[in-house]
């Protein structure tokens, strides 16, 4: 269990995380969205010690990551975003030392180093230089070193990160079979990773949680609304003057298409209200063939893009495709 | 700590880096002591040990011994390993020492056969040969302290062995720059003055960023300091007479080990001094590798 309070990072006058607080409960996966410069690294080498909070409070199990550093790290397994390896070592020298590090006893040392390599698959390249590896190699050597002495408490930053889909899919299911026993946290910026690993999001934007919730849930509440989108074969000043007679919109937008001769409208409404019907029969009676109609859901992509503010990127006027979260 | 230690050292002998500094140093000190106790026959083998050329051998090689001991942990991010692991910054600070110090050890076991070579040609002062072979010790342990704390504070090996470098060579060359400081009571009063208004500029630039108030305490230091050495001087300013040449002079390791051993004998001055220098450099570094982590 991990619970941070208040926590404020600055460097200089830049402020890199901004009065964080949240609560991590033990057996979960959580995973740590954010954009670029967020403030994931920054909190996760806050969490694990490696960096000293401005303020605020990070207790392990409630260890002090300050005033009891040994026991509070004690708990935690940690994959930085660059794994931390050894170039002129082998992966059997560095796991090794990893394990004396940890303080794992002789005797379970041989036992618990075989079992991370082979969860993480790297039998074949055990007695190769690490720097002769190739990077996906390099990332379950570093993942091998989180794990190894499976502590309670497992924090990688963006594992998946050069691996080729095979691998990531089996580090996945590493990491899933981790999340069994342990609390895991992972950071990422890859949006299934989260809804197809992750049994909670917290979603943090310029240093502040902005969003934490089940990757299910998180799409419905920020929405709360629905929206659909309707091709419809008319003059945008027709679909227009269509859409202000309606009753129950909150908002709608038209859009030119590249379709010839066709707009595409945006309309949303209140979440119990269904607005499809009546707008068929609208355009029916004005005479403007509707081409097209589809329900957008909010997928975790949007609410991403939605929470963080940032939506300049953003691949809008397509329908948007829903990944729903499957646990 | 031992694991640190033990990875340490074998990174020593997995590279040439050990072997380097083993087999230069041995035939330094070997050369020398050819010269100066075979062919000029002198029992005593400190006349060896406090002769010029081996500080700079430390000169040269402490530094490549050093330079990558935490500049390239941080370059490559490893530090993130041990800083996240269950061992506290001091664990990590004393195996990486205690294992510069080991391969050091190896050229003090090859010195420490030399009066027993000399032994068969006439009678040879044990007991002191082997003071001067543990002082001797203490002084290159100094150095690695001073490369390990350089190696600290910087992220680039280069500049971590430059800066190991010049503050050996400084250290090396105070002893012959005493001619050029003044030692009458004024000048040398104003001289320690301007030295503790450097020092606190020093602070307050290493101490801006992460200190409340680091402007007010450097002017408070700066200003109790000068005063009291200036009070201090209309006191007794006989007190003056030389102070910054002894300054210097003690700032001088290689000339403070020849100092220690004119009579032959480590006392507990000599002692005190290495021992302190050690700690204090020791110290420094631990402050220093905690200091990245705030700021």
């Amino acid at each position: 269990m991990i619970e941070v309070k208040n926590l404020v990072k600055k460097y200089g006058d830049h402020l890199a995380v901004n009065n964080l607080s949240f609560i991590i409960e033990p057996g979960k996966i959580y995973g740590f969205l954010g954009p670029n410069g967020a403030g994931k690294s920054t909190t996760m080498n806050i969490i694990t010690g490696y960096l000293a909070a401005t303020e605020g409070q990070v207790l392990i199990n409630g260890h002090d990551i300050y005033e009891e550093p040994e026991a509070a790290k004690k708990c935690i397994g940690y994959l930085p975003e660059l794994p931390p390896l050894y170039m002129d070592m082998t992966p059997r020298e560095y796991l090794e030392f990893a394990s004396d590090l940890k303080g794992i006893k002789k005797s379970e040392k041989r036992a618990k180093i075989d079992e991370v390599v082979r969860m993480t698959g790297i039998e074949e390249v055990f007695n190769r230089l690490i720097k002769n590896l190739s990077k996906g190699y390099k990332q379950r050597v570093g993942l091998a070193q989180a794990i190894l002495g499976f502590p309670e408490i497992i924090i990688l930053d963006e594992p998946t990160v050069g691996l080729d889909p095979k691998q990531i899919i089996e580090i996945r299911e590493v990491i899933k079979k981790l999340g069994k026993q342990h609390t895991v946290i992972l950071s990422t910026h890859i949006m299934q990773e989260v809804s197809a690993v992750c049994d909670e999001v917290m979603i943090i934007a310029k240093g502040e949680l902005v969003a934490k919730d089940t990757p299910n849930n998180l799409g419905k509440h920020i929405q709360g609304s629905n929206t659909i989108e309707a091709l419809i074969q008319a003059p945008d000043y027709k679909v227009k003057a269509i859409l202000n007679k309606m009753e129950h919109i909150h908002k709608f937008e038209v859009y030119n298409v590249p379709e010839e001769g066709c707009v595409k409208a945006v309309v949303t409404t209140g979440m119990e209200y269904d607005v499809r019907e009546p707008l068929f029969y609208a355009c029916a009676a004005a005479k403007c063939p509707i081409v097209g109609m589809q329900a957008s859901e909010m997928s975790l992509e949007d609410v991403f893009i939605k929470v963080t503010g940032s939506g300049t990127d953003a691949k809008k006027g397509k329908t948007v495709s829903v990944r729903k979260g499957t646990k | 700590m031992l694991a640190i230690y033990k990875k340490e050292v074998k990174s020593y002998f997995t590279t040439m880096t050990g072997y380097v500094f083993i087999a230069f140093m041995a035939l330094v000190v070997g050369y020398v002591f050819y010269m100066i106790n075979v062919k000029s026959s002198y029992a005593w083998i400190g006349e060896t040990l406090e002769y010029s050329y081996v500080s700079i051998v430390f000169m040269i090689l402490v530094p490549v011994m050093t330079m990558k001991v935490f500049a390239d942990e941080r370059h490559t991010k490893t530090d993130q390993m041990l800083f996240t692991a269950p061992v506290t910054v001091g664990q990590i600070v004393c195996g990486k020492y205690l294992a510069a110090l080991t391969v050091f050890l190896a050229n003090i076991a090859i010195i420490c056969m030399y009066p027993l070579f000399m032994s068969d040609y006439g009678e040879i002062p044990f007991l002191a040969s082997y003071c001067a072979i543990f002082g001797f010790f203490l002084m290159g342990a100094v150095y690695f302290a001073v490369g390990l704390f350089v190696s600290s504070i910087t992220e680039n090996q280069i500049i971590s062995a430059v800066a190991t470098f010049a503050v050996i060579l400084l250290s090396f060359i105070m002893q012959y720059l005493v001619g050029v400081v003044p030692s009458a009571p004024l000048p040398s009063m104003i001289t320690v003055c301007i030295g503790i208004v450097i020092l606190a500029v020093i602070y307050y630039f290493i101490a801006k960023n992460t200190v409340d108030n680091a402007l007010l305490i450097s002017l408070i230091v700066a200003g109790v300091g000068v005063v009291a050495v200036v009070i201090a001087y209309f006191i007794n300013s006989s007190m003056f007479e030389g102070i910054v040449e002894q300054i210097m002079l003690h700032l001088s390791i290689s000339y403070m080990y020849g100092y220690f051993f004119e009579t032959e004998v480590l006392d507990i001055n000599g002692l005190v001094y290495f021992f302190s220098l050690i700690g204090l450099f020791l110290f420094l570094t631990v402050q220093s590798v905690q200091k990245r982590r705030w700021s």
